[in-house]
């Protein structure tokens, strides 16, 4: 057998394993990551973002199906859920700053968490999308493995929550420090509580950036709206749709 | 290891949960919840902050975190599958997002300064 047969017979093999996609899932965030340290950690040039058009783009180039590609990447999917019961850790650290600012942590985690779900989809509603538009828009404040869980369970596209997930995550930490000097906001623990409220993890990371106590409330207010909004999205879906 | 078998017994416990009374929330949601109340009683039992139960889950905790972005990879990609509906209503999508984003930024910070505000009137020192 020739050279390019063998080659052929190896991608063959290869491309319907799960190791090669897992490696690639792997390999394309870090690549990724290096591209965004190479910015100064720009918030535009969002890791997870641009490891998802990598990764589509080997697929589409190479005709592999989601299908067969999820095979190996399923390995990093699964710990999702336990990244996301690991959020009890950094709540449970900073509880003493939760009960010293009891008062304004609830009162802008109801407000905040009600806006995110009602604006997002009140304004798909108003612009005639379908439900299963507005659902997918709902929980997209939360952090993914959340709000994946919500649209699936509500009959949204989990896939297109996860993609406006990490859009909300990337437009916020964008906007949030230039928004609030324009609105000449200098309490840090409720810039950061914003940030972290609307814009997860992303949003966090970028908090820490600015300053510590703005990240470690944009971090409380991550967790915090998570739970929150996993409670009450079917309640105020219930009442829009 | 033992840090990763008590978060996963917290996740699988959320997930009997959920599917036993039919809850529409997702099994991690309350996963968070049922951690808190691990760490909490892990405190009271030692009547120690932060002890050994703490050391374990703590190491496996900030892994998992530090790796987050990671981990909505394949989600992400999931979207290739249907990229049909984001074109079709890709302008939607956008305005929905745009415009829930900055509202949702300026009621948090608003609520909070305020509620800081009113609830400091009580002399509770909420510093910063």
């Amino acid at each position: 057998m020739d050279t390019s047969g063998r080659v052929f017979e190896l991608w063959v093999y290869l491309s319907t394993s799960p190791l090669l996609w897992l490696t690639v899932t792997i390999g394309a965030y870090i690549a990724a990551q290096r591209l965004a340290a190479a910015s100064g950690f720009n918030p535009i040039v969002n890791p997870v973002l641009i490891s998802v058009a990598l990764v589509v783009l080997i697929l589409t180039a190479t005709g592999t199906s989601y299908s067969a590609y999820f095979d190996g990447a399923q390995f990093v999917h699964f710990a999702l859920g336990p990244a996301t019961v690991a959020l009890a850790v950094p709540l449970y650290r900073n509880r003493t700053l939760i009960r010293q600012n009891f008062v304004p942590v609830i009162v802008a985690l109801v407000a905040g968490s009600l806006t995110a779900i009602v604006c997002a989809t009140g304004v798909a509603l108003l612009l005639g999308a379908p439900d299963s538009v507005a659902i997918s828009l709902a929980p997209k404040s939360a952090t993914a493995g959340i709000a994946v869980g919500i649209s699936q369970q509500l009959g949204g596209d989990p896939a297109l929550t996860a993609l406006l997930v990490i859009f909300t995550g990337v437009l916020g930490a964008i906007i949030v420090t230039p928004l609030m000097n324009l609105l000449r906001i200098k309490n840090y623990a409720a810039r950061g509580f914003a940030a972290g409220l609307t814009s997860h993890g992303i949003g966090t990371a970028r908090a820490f950036q600015v300053n510590e106590i703005a990240g470690t409330f944009s971090g409380l207010a991550m967790a915090l709206n998570g739970i929150l909004t996993s409670a009450i999205a079917a309640i105020v879906l219930g009442l829009l749709l | 290891m033992e840090g990763l078998f008590v978060i996963l017994v917290c996740q699988l416990v959320g997930e009997i949960v959920v599917r036993t009374l039919d809850l529409s929330m997702p099994a991690p949601a309350l996963g968070i919840v049922l951690l808190l109340g691990y760490l909490w009683l892990a405190d009271r039992r030692t009547g120690s902050e932060d002890g050994a139960a703490h050391t374990r889950v703590n190491g496996v905790a900030d892994t998992l975190l530090k790796n987050l972005g990671v981990l909505f990879v394949p989600l992400g990609v999931g979207v290739m599958q249907n990229y049909r509906l984001i074109y079709e209503y890709a302008g939607t999508i956008v305005i929905a997002v745009v415009v829930s984003t900055i509202v949702t930024l300026m009621v948090t910070v608003g609520a909070f300064l305020l509620a800081s505000k009113l609830s400091g009137a009580e002399g509770a020192g909420d510093g910063h």
